[in-house]
């Protein structure tokens, strides 16, 4: 029946999406056979918490209506200042990461006063918070960055739980399963998704609008953060090209999953089915030896295409 | 004698998901002539004169214009078939000039294809001056009055030269001297042979200018009188279908409680001026005027969503410096009268629409929703309004307005309220909810709870208020309380006459 | 007098903030002439200019493509396969082929342009991803064609394209003219008005008849087209193609439209504040190096620059009648 065709359509785009990983995956099995096995699923998985924590800091924005384009360069904030701070020992370790914490709470927070308090558009609040963190950190490491990661970071950005979940993914799915459970079960969730989808009938229930949109955009500032710091326990140097493409994969991780562009519709796990499926798609690309060429036009042409047949499904 | 008529549309029929608007119209309008279009609230007169201007497509049935079959798919149809559209709310562009709008889409081109600004606004100069407008063409929609925004829209729809115009509450925003203004130009129009098509509450006028008016009744015409049939009276046995007193509840037996709501010289600026007034357990305190005339504000300062000064009491506790959040705890509703823009959040599901401004009733601790009570509640209040839904989890954008309307309605009560400000409470509602949604209204007032009740619905303000305060120009005017007022006394009040 | 001026400040708010970037661009300019001995010399303040020019000419399309509504992320990859397009084809002496080369540029954006148009208006993907996508792929298209920069663009048409006269040169006259051309387009054709209206509101702008397709289509188009022209500047003046170059000028557009005054929400909007917003832009850079400003801080005043102008525009909005409470 039509009335309830709009909401039975969210699980429909988790299912294309599904579909469309096991797909790829169908791909990698008839050119690389072989090379399919749970290990190489897990090693995926962490390759893609980063961007997967990221984008549900993204989701967050989203869904009450806003865009952060700064969070890449959080990642390259946190990435800069927690390897060079943490000089590789494990002394300040813990210090450090809850200074980083703080700074991505910050900059969650300034984006939120600028579109909250100074009413500047979201796009461009957070177009300048990016370029404002893209200048700080070529000025502190003088386009020559230094140091290591400490070894308790290291080891979360590289080990493993049980022997066979990564840490990192381990983390990712954590926070996921954490704010899924926030959004469908406590009333803050009803209030995102109301002010997400109708800002003045939320505001005439008596919702503090402030304050849960102020919350998202902090929210996103430390989900940055976090992925950032799991990024610099991976990679034990500084990376001035890190924040690389976060802004547009978490972006269209987001809207893979099956989340409206304008709010107030959407969940987690599609996010994170989504930001999934951006980085297998990376990988499996990169295994088919397909050039940075292909790479891009295959990129470009598959997100598209997701995105649209995901349109034509809800309308229908 | 086939070019009698200007306009026919023949068994016109269109149904919505949920509610069948049209059934089998059939409107004839001959040439020069003013033909009155009436009905209550959800009649289908507006549904019928989209379908004319090519806003909605109909299920069934034919339109001809001038005895030639008119096939309608779009607004750029309806112009191109001289129809002429001058709507209830603003349908402009508030970004763009006055010229800029009326001639939207159709453009005058001079040499070279370029946009002729000059003889666009020469134009409308000369309109102006033929209909005694003062429209100055480089000014911004968005400045202007309403009463001003509307002669915008009649300017264009008169510069295409249309041979059937049609007009929506044409005088629900103006002043008595802008009404006699817009007669003059619809009489100079049917001079010229022009089919007009008057829609509007306002018998009076409707009595007094139409050659002919047509009466629909759920979706259905329940005959066309000639002119020396008209008469309001008839007119409206013929739109309610029954005597008024059956409508309305019986409240005369009703004595109000002690006074729950306080307010003391309320001031919006520019808006209200030193607004007093109090409302009493189990009555229904009726708010009527012309549009804009400051009552809306109002009420929205009561609840605390516009900035005022002044004092507001709610049984005794002082709300004055309180936020909306504070307000609604201690028992103020509002209910407002946009459902679409600010009411129901159209993403969301029937049940959570009606939950999410109780919801500091229904979390629990961690600030875990209450599911379980929550949907026992709602169903309750669903089952209690007769809101017919096909489970709760519905989405709220498919339920038709009348139940839509009981959903904003299940919200606020879900709050437990001890006054609940209700803004047009039957807006875009249908016949058959209208007297469910008054039931409602009159058994919450029996609980104990006080209403104040915003509407332009002067059948409705009549028959349902137990007092009824006229606005003008940003004040209360006259008071009148239950069986004192008629339609004629309230007009001349909400004009300022007294 | 003075009620004139007000009734125009009514009919175009935006004439604000291009008056205020025009008094920022003055007050740069002449403290600069102050401090700086080179800003005295003409040759110096032409090249000043030249190299602002090609944003300005981005920010064109990309200015209309907000007013009306969308936003176009690809015009800076439009720009970089251009720039690829030149310097593979007009490696050659032959006037027709060049000739033949400026052609493809144009014809390839405007089938980009195309492309998005009927993606946002056909397919009904939000802009945002339209153009984020339409912009990887066509730097795999760029890569494809150019994997380093190299090529050659023919000398004496680059520096015929790149002349100087004084102050004035062709770019700048390029620049005049696209400036003319689109503003004969917003304001005097029919193309112009509809834009600002589907961008307020497509609603109540279908119901006028106005056609939001084709309408729609046309700025995507325009923008491309535009792109291409920067591309030709760009590869004029670099002599060859580099597949990477336009990368920054997307963001950069949208924030020169941003300072300009057009709003991301649509509907409003002037072009000459995007162009003029290009040369504050532009300026406050060669400013910067003049200063001996470290190329890194440049980042953090940029960004600082932008949050600045949204606070003074929102200033006239905060000034109106309070009347909402919290």
């Amino acid at each position: 029946m039509r009335n309830n065709a709009v909401s039975r359509a969210a699980p429909r785009q988790l299912l294309i999406l599904l579909c469309a990983i096991t797909g790829m995956f169908a791909v990698q099995q008839v050119f690389l056979p072989g090379s399919l096995t749970a290990n190489q699923v897990m090693l995926i998985s962490r390759q893609a918490s980063a961007l997967g924590i990221i984008a549900l800091g993204q989701a967050m924005v989203i869904l009450i209506g806003g865009i952060d384009l700064s969070v890449g360069s959080v990642v390259m904030l946190t990435n800069v200042f927690a390897i060079a701070w943490m000089r590789g020992s494990d002394s300040l370790c813990a210090q450090v990461v809850l200074l980083c914490l703080a700074m991505g709470l910050i900059v969650g927070a300034a984006n939120a006063l600028g579109v909250l308090v100074l009413n500047i558009a979201p796009f461009v609040m957070t177009l300048c918070s990016m370029t404002i963190l893209q200048g700080i950190c070529y000025v502190y490491t003088k386009g020559a960055p230094t140091g290591s990661a400490a070894p308790w970071l290291r080891s979360l950005g590289t080990g493993y739980l049980f022997g066979f979940v990564p840490y990192a993914t381990a983390i990712w799915i954590a926070l996921a399963a954490l704010l899924s459970a926030a959004l469908k079960f406590t009333s803050y969730g009803r209030k995102v998704y109301a002010v997400g989808g109708n800002l003045s009938a939320a505001r005439l229930c008596g919702i503090s609008t402030f304050w849960i949109r102020f919350s998202a955009y902090a929210l996103s500032g430390v989900l940055a953060t976090v992925a950032g710091l799991i990024l610099s326990g991976y990679i034990n140097t500084t990376s001035l090209t890190i924040g690389g493409d976060f802004v547009m994969n978490s972006l269209a991780a987001v809207l893979i999953g099956g989340n409206a562009i304008e709010g107030g519709k959407g969940g987690v796990w599609g996010v994170v089915l989504g930001s999934f499926f951006i980085i297998a798609l990376f990988a499996l690309l990169t295994m088919l030896s397909i050039g940075e060429v292909g790479k891009l036009i295959a990129q470009g042409l598959i997100i598209f295409g997701v995105v649209a047949v995901q349109g034509v499904l809800r309308k229908a | 004698m086939t070019n009698e008529y200007a306009l026919e549309m023949i068994g016109i029929a269109k149904a919505f998901p949920g509610v069948k608007a049209l059934g089998g119209v059939d409107l004839r309008v001959r040439r020069g002539e003013l033909h009155g279009l009436v009905g209550e609230n959800g009649a289908g007169k507006s549904t019928l004169m989209n379908v004319l201007g090519g806003l909605v497509q109909p299920d069934a049935g034919r339109i001809l214009v001038e005895g030639a079959e008119a096939a309608i798919a779009g607004p750029a149809d309806a112009a191109r078939m001289g129809v002429g559209f001058v709507h209830q709310e603003s349908n402009l562009l508030n970004n763009l000039s006055v010229l800029e709008n009326v001639f939207l889409a159709r453009e005058a081109l001079g040499h070279m294809g370029r946009l002729d600004r000059r003889a666009m606004a020469e134009e409308i100069e000369a309109l102006n001056r033929k209909l005694g407008y003062n429209l100055k063409p480089f000014a911004r929609v968005g400045d202007l009055s309403l009463a001003q925004q509307q002669s915008v829209e009649i300017t264009r729809a008169l510069i295409a030269r249309p041979r059937i115009l049609i007009l929506d509450e044409p005088t629900a925003a103006l002043g008595e001297e802008e009404v006699e203004r817009l007669f003059r130009i619809l009489a100079a129009l049917t001079k010229e042979g022009v089919a007009v098509i008057y829609i509007s509450h306002r018998l009076d006028e409707v009595v007094r200018i139409a050659d002919r008016v047509t009466v629909l009744k759920d979706g259905c015409v329940v005959g066309t009188l000639e002119k020396r049939e008209i008469a309001r009276e008839r007119l409206i046995s013929m739109m309610v279908g029954r005597v008024l007193e059956d409508i309305y509840p019986d409240r005369r037996d009703m004595a109000p409680g002690k006074e729950l709501l306080t307010v003391e010289k309320l001031n919006v600026r520019g808006r209200v001026h030193d607004l007093s007034f109090a409302v009493r357990a189990g009555e229904i305190v009726g708010i009527g005027g012309l549009e804009g005339q400051g009552q809306r504000d109002a009420l929205r300062a009561v609840f605390g969503e516009r900035a005022a000064s002044g004092r507001i009491a709610l049984d005794g506790v002082d709300l004055t410096r309180s936020g909306m959040a504070t307000r609604i705890r201690a028992g103020l509703g509002y209910m407002t009268h946009d459902r679409r823009n600010e009411g129901l959040v159209l993403t969301m599901s029937l049940v959570k629409n009606a939950s999410l401004a109780a919801l500091f009733r229904l979390t629990g601790p961690a600030g875990i929703v209450r599911k379980r009570r929550e949907r026992a509640e709602v169903r309750e209040r669903i089952d209690g309004m007769q809101i017919k839904a096909a489970s709760i989890d519905q989405m709220v954008v498919n339920l038709s307005g009348g139940n839509q309307q009981k959903v904003m309605l299940a919200r606020w009560l879900l709050t437990r309220p001890k006054v609940l400000l209700i803004d047009e409470p039957t807006r875009g509602v249908d016949v058959g909810a209208r007297m469910s949604v008054y039931r409602i209204i009159d058994s919450l007032t029996r609980a104990g709870i006080g209403i104040v009740m915003l509407t332009s619905d002067m059948m409705e303000l009549l028959g349902l208020s137990d007092r009824i305060l006229v606005f003008y120009g940003g004040r209360v005017v006259r008071e009148y309380a239950r069986g004192e007022a008629t339609e004629e006394l309230v007009i001349r009040s909400a004009s300022g006459l007294g | 007098m003075g009620a004139k001026i007000r009734e125009k400040f009514a009919a175009t708010p935006q004439l604000f903030s291009v008056l205020t970037i025009l008094a920022l661009l003055a007050v740069t300019f002449l403290s600069m002439c102050a401090y700086s001995e080179s800003y005295k010399h003409m040759q110096n303040i032409s090249k000043l200019i030249v190299q602002c020019i090609p944003l300005a000419v981005v920010s064109l399309g990309q200015t209309l493509v907000v007013i009306s509504g969308g936003i176009d992320l690809s015009l800076g990859a439009t720009i970089s396969l251009t720039t690829t397009i030149a310097a593979r084809l007009m490696n050659t002496d032959s006037p027709a082929q060049i000739a033949l080369a400026v052609l493809a540029m144009f014809a390839a954006a405007a089938l980009v342009g195309l492309l998005n148009g009927v993606g946002v208006n056909l397919i009904r993907v939000p802009p945002l991803i339209t153009t984020l996508c339409m912009s990887t792929v066509l730097q795999g298209v760029a890569l494809w064609i150019m994997p380093v920069p190299g090529g050659k663009v023919n000398r004496e048409f680059a520096t015929f394209v790149m002349q100087k006269w004084g102050v004035l040169s062709m770019p700048l006259i390029l620049l005049a003219l696209a400036y003319l051309i689109i503003h004969f387009v917003l304001y005097r054709t029919r193309t112009g008005v509809p834009l600002y209206a589907i961008g307020k509101n497509p609603r109540i702008a279908a119901s006028m008849g106005v056609k939001i397709r084709s309408v729609s289509v046309r700025a995507y188009v325009i923008a491309a087209l535009l792109a291409a022209l920067t591309g030709l500047l760009l590869a004029c003046r670099m002599r060859v193609g580099d597949p990477l170059v336009g990368t920054n000028y997307t963001m950069d557009s949208i924030t020169a439209a941003a300072i300009g005054g057009t709003s991301l929400a649509g509907g409003v909007g002037l072009i000459s504040g995007s162009v003029l917003g290009s040369f504050l832009i532009g300026m406050l850079s060669n400013m910067m190096n003049i200063l001996g400003v470290d190329q890194f801080y440049q980042y953090v005043l940029k960004g600082s620059l932008l949050v600045l102008a949204m606070i003074v525009y929102s200033i006239p909005g905060m000034l109106g009648v309070k009347r909402v409470a919290k």
